[in-house]
């Protein structure tokens, strides 16, 4: 009888190996990058220019967006380094649920820039960007853990003059406690 | 099974062993060690012309020595050794989320000198950045004076990078001749600005 080639012999055990390899690769990967990802606002969930939704323990809306210019007298007032434009979001918010603690969730708010030639960019909000402003300011900035009923703040963003010149700004509420998930605002 | 067949049959086993291990052989020495594989990515640039990273854009402008500075912000430093003044515009390219000037290091030879954070404000060493909008000012390194005279002074070098760990990030790195500069007996130099120039 003519015996069987190693090939023919050893065909499961090689195709185990084909497949079990690369599995473990990849779940390995996955469970770094899952990792890695849950600890940071990475999954947008797209909300239409001046849709209302609930996210987290608040209701939320864009309520207004302005933007002024360096060489406006808004702008100069604030005094705007030169080639930078400000923008201003309104972002209304609705309490409802409050923390354990009693307090309402804070939040986080960047504006980010995509489909643009280069990479995406993005701004932190004013009260934790570099770039000094002038004058006081809007009343409140980010999300305030002492509103229990509905408020409005409003979000600041230094950018170049260039940012949104061909591309899309949006603008991301995100709260920890829902990570990776943040809310991504089209802007009008 | 042959009987001829089995003196074949060995030597190609052997042949395709030691292929196995020549092959083994050119991966463990041609793989980059770890060290290698999680180094900097550098970018090389020159004085005068801007230089680009994966989050950070940087412009040195000039660079000059002088035995004593004045800050924009008033304050004045002297030094037993020499300072080494440059005036840069530097800012983050996509994110501006805790991103500073993590690094900013004059290397002369193996020897590395960090920016002085004494002037405190009156340098851009403890700026943070902001995507896309530029922030011009100083820097100041305060080195020994033997240094700047010294056989690796001609081919010092400027790095810069958002983290004080530039590992698998860009480090920008832009050459400079110790050795021509002037040293001027003190300097005044501008409060760090934001906005283009």
């Amino acid at each position: 009888m003519r015996r069987q080639g190693w090939l023919r012999r050893n065909w499961p055990a090689l195709a185990a190996v084909a497949v079990l390899l690369p599995a473990t690769l990849a779940i390995t990967a996955a469970n770094q990058w899952s990792t890695y990802l849950a600890g940071s606002p990475s999954s947008p969930l797209d909300v239409a220019a001046g849709a209302s939704v609930e996210y987290g323990r608040s209701g939320w809306r864009i309520e207004g967006t302005e933007r002024v210019s360096a060489t406006s007298a808004a702008g100069q007032e604030r005094e705007l380094p030169a080639g930078t434009d400000l923008v201003t979001i309104t972002v209304r918010v609705d309490p409802i649920e409050l923390l354990e603690d009693g307090t309402a969730e804070l939040c986080s708010a960047r504006l980010e820039e995509n489909g643009g030639a280069g990479p995406p960019r993005s701004w932190g909000n004013a009260n934790s960007n570099p770039v000094p402003l002038a004058g006081p300011g809007p009343e409140l900035r980010s999300c305030s853990s002492d509103e229990r009923s509905p408020y409005t703040f409003e979000a600041e963003f230094v950018v170049p003059a260039d940012a949104g010149d061909g591309a899309t700004l949006s603008l991301g509420i995100s709260v920890p406690a829902e990570f990776p998930d943040y809310l991504r605002f089209a802007l009008d | 099974m042959s009987v001829a067949a089995s003196p074949w049959r060995h030597g190609a086993n052997g042949v395709l062993l030691a292929a196995i291990l020549a092959i083994a052989a050119l991966v463990l020495h041609s793989t980059p060690s770890r060290e290698a594989q999680q180094s900097a990515i550098v970018v090389p640039g020159v004085i005068g012309e801007p230089v680009s990273g994966r989050n950070i854009r940087t412009t040195v402008h000039s660079v000059a020595a002088a035995e004593s500075v004045t800050a924009g912000n008033g304050w004045a430093g002297s030094t037993p050794g020499i300072w080494v003044v440059v005036d840069l515009t530097v800012q983050a390219l996509v994110d501006d989320e805790n991103t500073a000037l993590g690094t900013a290091v004059l290397r002369v030879g193996d020897v590395s000198f960090s920016a002085s954070t004494r002037p405190q404000n009156g340098t851009v060493a403890t700026e943070q950045l902001a995507t896309g909008v530029p922030l011009s000012g100083p820097l100041m390194f305060e080195v020994p004076a033997d240094i700047v005279a010294g056989p690796a002074a001609t081919t010092a070098k400027l790095e810069f990078a958002t983290d004080s760990d530039p590992r698998v990030d860009s480090l920008l790195v832009v050459p400079v001749d110790l050795t021509a500069l002037v040293v001027r007996p003190d300097l005044e130099v501008d409060f760090p600005e934001w906005g283009a120039r």
